[in-house]
């Protein structure tokens, strides 16, 4: 395992998500630089986490993977699960890490992430919670509980690239 | 003292509450917080996390409180003053050890907050998970119950408050229709 | 006592500092503790970022510089475009320049926290705690004149002047509520 990389002090030096994900055997402190979203990542124990993220237990009642759109679960503290409510103004945002039901999982509340679009997305496209469960549904103009903006286009339902808000949108 | 221990935190992992009592550091030393899963940097005032910067307050200390940009001084906060404030919020006390008007706290202005005060109607404990935060008209510096109006701040995501009438809530400016 | 004298591997510099590193000596993660706004940043391979910003690409066609404010460009079908903001399309909207580039370079966008926003050349004077929102020249900011939202807010003022300073930048906290 390396301990110093390019002498910038990450324990894993610079890698994507998907690289990152690979990783095993981290211990709580240790860090590595991700260059999909630019931020510095720490490993808690359970996640990778950085400020882009919040910290909650998974209670879909499934396992939870990076992209799938999370709510505010009113039912139980520090929780989320999914929705099939379209516009749901409890959206946190989408996944980052994920887990098993019960599981804590990193929830993306802001910057660069991918969303997992239910159609074919425009550029600058707004997402909300769709009616499909974990997707996200894109709309030219905004709606509530929109909550990031598309920044590629996609000819077809899957991962698009957004910007995920500080800001949710009510009506 | 850390010697580039694994990910080279100067202070290595540590808890909350031990973070808080540490001493004698320098400015950009780190640490990480094992109790809320933060980064933490000390900015020669404060240990901050990446969604918290320090401010010099006009409104003195009160940890947890709903602040607002200084109407006395430039680049300051203070403690809202009522409804005339509500709409102009812009994150909440954290993490503070200070306890003057003119002291350096760490101001929340995104995301995890762990403990936002609260009057919540009757009782700090009247807000359930999922309801919106806004301010309370009746006790400055403090949130309270809303409804989807332009002045709410965030979501609760705790079922209850701490002994000190604090609870947790996601801090998220909202755009109204 | 720490081993590591400094934490940061250029240091502490100013943005000014930082901007002036030459970049062929800089590696992806690198980082520096940016004095002017007490945050670490780090070197995307393109640009300096910090946990307020996000990182696109400029499409206006010309320059834009500090302060600035961007949307999503949604004329584009090219990932990351940005152009000025328009107050006719705040759905789009992202926050304000905090590095600048030319037309086709990656640019940092800060979308919270406390930044300098630009304000429009008609504005005289602000009024620290006043919001502040999309003029309609694109890309520039007026006082609102209260603490009371109307359309297009974008944040919160945070300095007073009773007469402009001549780059037109006063600090925002960026990202207050924006009522339509």
């Amino acid at each position: 395992m390396p301990y110093i990389s390019n002498g910038q002090g990450y324990t894993y030096g610079v890698k994507t998500l998907t690289e990152i994900d690979s990783i095993t055997g981290m211990v709580a402190g240790e860090t590595v630089f991700c260059s999909d979203n630019f931020r510095k990542h720490t490993y808690d124990g359970d996640l990778w986490m950085c400020s882009d993220y919040i910290k909650l237990t998974n209670q879909s009642g499934g396992s939870l993977a990076r992209k799938d759109l999370v709510v505010i679960d009113t039912g139980t503290a520090a929780s989320v699960t999914t929705t099939t409510t379209y516009g749901n103004d409890l959206v946190v945002g989408p996944v980052a890490f994920g887990g098993n039901d019960g599981d804590p999982v990193a929830v993306v509340t802001f910057g660069h992430a991918d969303v997992e679009s239910d159609s074919g997305t425009v550029l600058g496209s707004v997402f909300m919670s769709a009616t499909t469960v974990k997707k996200s549904n894109p709309n030219s103009l905004p709606t509530s509980g929109s909550f990031a903006i598309a920044v590629e286009d996609i000819v077809s339902a899957g991962p698009c690239k957004s910007i995920v808000k500080p800001k949710i949108e009510f009506f | 003292m850390g010697f580039l221990s694994k990910g080279s935190y100067a202070y290595g992992n540590r808890s909350y509450t031990d973070i808080l009592a540490l001493t004698g550091m320098s400015l950009g030393d780190n640490v990480f917080d094992t109790t809320y899963s933060y980064e933490r940097i000390y900015d020669g005032d404060n240990w901050v996390h990446g969604n918290q910067r320090s401010f010099t307050t006009d409104g003195g200390l009160l940890d947890g409180a709903v602040m607002i940009a200084s109407g006395s001084n430039d680049n300051r906060i203070d403690f809202h003053n009522g409804s005339a404030d509500s709409e102009a919020i812009i994150g909440i006390v954290e993490d503070s050890v200070n306890g003057s008007v003119g002291d350096v706290v760490p101001l929340t202005y995104h995301g995890d907050v762990r403990k936002c005060l609260v009057t919540a109607g009757a009782s700090p404990d009247d807000a359930a998970t999922g309801d919106y935060v806004q301010i309370s008209t009746s006790s400055n510096g403090y949130g309270d119950i809303g409804t989807l109006a332009p002045d709410i701040f965030g979501n609760y995501i705790d079922s209850a408050a701490t002994a000190t009438g604090e609870r947790r809530i996601i801090f998220r400016h909202v755009e109204r229709f | 006592m720490t081993y590591l004298a400094e934490r940061f591997k250029y240091g502490r510099k100013t943005k000014a500092q930082i901007d002036s590193i030459p970049t062929s000596n800089l590696l992806v993660g690198d980082n520096v503790w940016n004095t002017d706004i007490n945050k670490e940043e780090f070197w995307t391979g393109e640009v300096w970022v910090n946990d307020d910003c996000v990182v696109m690409i400029n499409n206006e066609g010309a320059s834009v510089g500090t302060g600035i404010l961007m949307e999503v460009d949604n004329s584009s079908s090219t990932t990351y475009h940005t152009r000025r903001a328009d107050r006719t399309n705040s759905q789009y909207y992202l926050g304000a320049v905090y590095r600048g580039g030319d037309d086709g370079d990656k640019i940092v966008i800060a979308c919270k926290g406390l930044y300098p926003v630009y304000f429009r050349s008609t504005v005289t004077t602000t009024t620290r705690g006043n919001l502040c929102r999309h003029s309609s020249q694109p890309g520039e900011v007026i006082d609102e004149g209260s603490k009371t939202g109307g359309i297009n807010i974008i944040g919160v003022i945070a300095e007073s002047y009773g007469t402009m300073p001549g780059d037109r930048l006063v600090n925002v906290f960026i990202g207050s509520k924006d009522i339509y």
